[in-house]
């Protein structure tokens, strides 16, 4: 039996994400904005990235469900030199990925998405 | 003898003219291209109609079905008043494509002797009437030299006022001569401006009293409307802001007073049940005459990144605050400076003023060092059973409504 905490768990989880190549940060949030866990280099400010995470799901989520479609799969946000992806990882949390612009976005898509499901059993353990 | 005044059935406009347009003047809803004016004359009519008026309206430009079925889009139904006798098409253009439906009706619509044959023996026969003419920029467009069309003009004008006849010209001002535009305008007793103005790339209409010649001291105010259907003119406020600090009640603020909205929450991961604003509530108002898009804040620190932009191009702002709870204070001021918008006008939505521990409103203004003019108003749930903690909750309407009115009365 590990003595890893949940915490710990899913911070491995992100350490396991970033190894593919392209992703340079990533952190779990609760739909509410809070900081569940992340992977971020020290000069980013985890807190609110996660307040703000949740106001553009958030915001994106009511958007679609005004236009009367299905829930959202993901919102990506598109800057000149990196992306920002975020994706539902259970009933309560939010999966944050920064992505560079080089990297493969359909593999990212599909290691998020598996990386969402692991995150999702182990929050609602 | 005082002057019998017409309402306008635009609640802002008839406070601009003292009470409305003055019966027996000779009126100009003068609009820019791409800005409505007829909208305004509907509404002048239905609002009249309803007393007992009796209503003629002269088309020149589309058929007297299609005037009907524009008014019937807005809610505005002429067909009672039609079999009445109480409303009537002078139909100045069907002749020219065969067929006409109105009892009253030009020949020849291109000859403004036909014209004025028909609208002159109106004009004489109907004292006390309203008669809008839809449109003057039509007329203008006749081929004749516009010194006739103007005498002709100026005949109407005249008979109107012999006959006590309240005349409503519909003007767009397309290529005109600026010597016709000023002898027109100088006929007029009242004109009312309507334009477009573009601010930050955001195109706003407005509307303003020029001239009125039975309101002393006129100050022209330009007052921002839009158009809705149904509905008609409404007096437009793009954004008001409300803030306030966390659970203070802004969300059941929003929902409480508004006619639509939409919020953003989300259960709050630490307490059960309780719920909390991610992004914004927003939410449409439609009350006496005004049409509002409210704009509600997150309270919770965490969000306070986006407050200055949710807080931009703001004309007002209700703040929400808990009665109950006066070390909130402090953050409630810190969300007016975050939100920049200090120095707008502001009301304060007292709210949980009901509640065991709420402070009254002069203490309020004391703590929170309130100048006198900021209105406090307080406000209550409407049924204090229903409140579940951490939830946002139904408010009392007529308190809320309350709150709304007063400032739009700051910010007009």
């Amino acid at each position: 039996m590990s003595g890893e905490t949940k915490t710990e768990k899913l911070v491995q989880t992100l350490k396991d994400l970033k190894q593919n190549g392209g992703i340079s940060g990533a952190a779990i949030v609760t739909k509410d904005g809070l900081l569940v866990a992340s992977e971020l280099s020290e000069d980013i400010d985890g807190e609110t990235l996660a307040a703000m995470t949740a106001t553009m799901t958030g915001a994106a989520e009511t958007a679609m469900s005004e236009l009367k479609k299905k829930e959202i799969e993901r919102v990506i946000v598109e800057s000149k030199d990196a992306r920002l992806i975020s994706t539902e990882a259970g009933k309560q949390t939010i999966l944050v990925c920064m992505v560079d612009m080089k990297a493969k976005l359909g593999l990212v898509l599909l290691e998020m998405e598996r990386t969402a499901k692991i995150i999702e059993k182990e929050v609602e353990k | 003898m005082t002057d019998f005044m017409l309402k306008t059935g635009i609640p802002k406009l008839d406070e601009s003219l003292r009470g409305g347009i003055k019966e027996g003047s000779i009126s100009i809803f003068y609009s820019e291209p791409g800005v409505e004016n007829a909208e305004f004359a509907y509404e002048l009519i239905f609002s009249n109609l309803k007393n007992n008026a009796n209503v003629f309206y002269f088309v020149n430009n589309k058929k007297p079905e299609t005037v009907k079925e524009l008014m019937k889009n807005y809610g505005w139904d002429t067909t009672s008043f039609e079999s009445n006798n109480k409303f009537f098409f002078i139909d100045a253009y069907s002749a020219l494509i065969g067929g006409v439906s109105s009892n009253f009706y030009v020949n020849n619509p291109m000859d403004v002797k036909s014209i004025n044959s028909v609208l002159i023996d109106v004009i004489r026969k109907h004292k006390d009437s309203i008669i809008v003419f839809d449109a003057l920029s039509s007329f203008l467009d006749l081929e004749q030299e516009p010194e006739v069309l103007l005498r002709y003009l100026n005949d109407w004008v005249e008979s109107s006022r012999k006959n006590n006849v309240t005349l409503v010209l519909l003007f767009t001002e397309w290529m005109y001569d600026e010597d016709v535009i000023n002898k027109v305008k100088e006929m007029a007793d009242f004109i009312l401006e309507l334009k477009a103005l573009e601010t930050n790339v955001i195109l706003r209409k407005y509307f303003s009293v020029l001239k009125a010649d039975w309101v002393k001291n006129l100050k022209i105010i330009d007052i921002p409307f839009k158009v809705i259907h149904p509905g008609g003119v409404r007096v437009y406020i793009p954004k008001i802001l409300v803030t306030g600090p966390y659970h203070s009640g802004k969300t059941s603020f929003i929902q409480s007073v508004s006619t639509k909205s939409v919020s953003v929450n989300r259960q709050e991961t630490n307490l059960s049940n309780s719920e909390t604003t991610i992004a914004l509530d927003f939410g449409h108002v439609d009350l006496a005459g005004f049409a509002v898009d409210l704009f509600g804040t997150p309270g919770q620190e965490r969000f306070d990144p986006i407050l200055e932009r949710l807080g931009g191009e703001s004309f007002g702002v209700i703040l929400v605050i808990d009665s109950t709870n006066p070390d909130g204070f402090v953050r409630a001021k810190e969300m007016l400076e975050k939100t920049k918008t200090k120095g707008l006008p502001m009301v304060i939505a007292a709210n949980k003023a009901d509640m065991a521990g709420a402070l009254k409103s002069e203490r309020i203004r004391s703590k929170m060092n309130l100048p006198k003019n900021i209105p406090i108003v307080p406000v209550t749930a409407e049924d204090p059973h229903s409140i579940q903690p951490g939830k946002p909750c139904k408010l009392k309407k007529k308190e809320t409504e309350k709150v709304l009115i007063s400032l739009m009365d700051m910010v007009i």
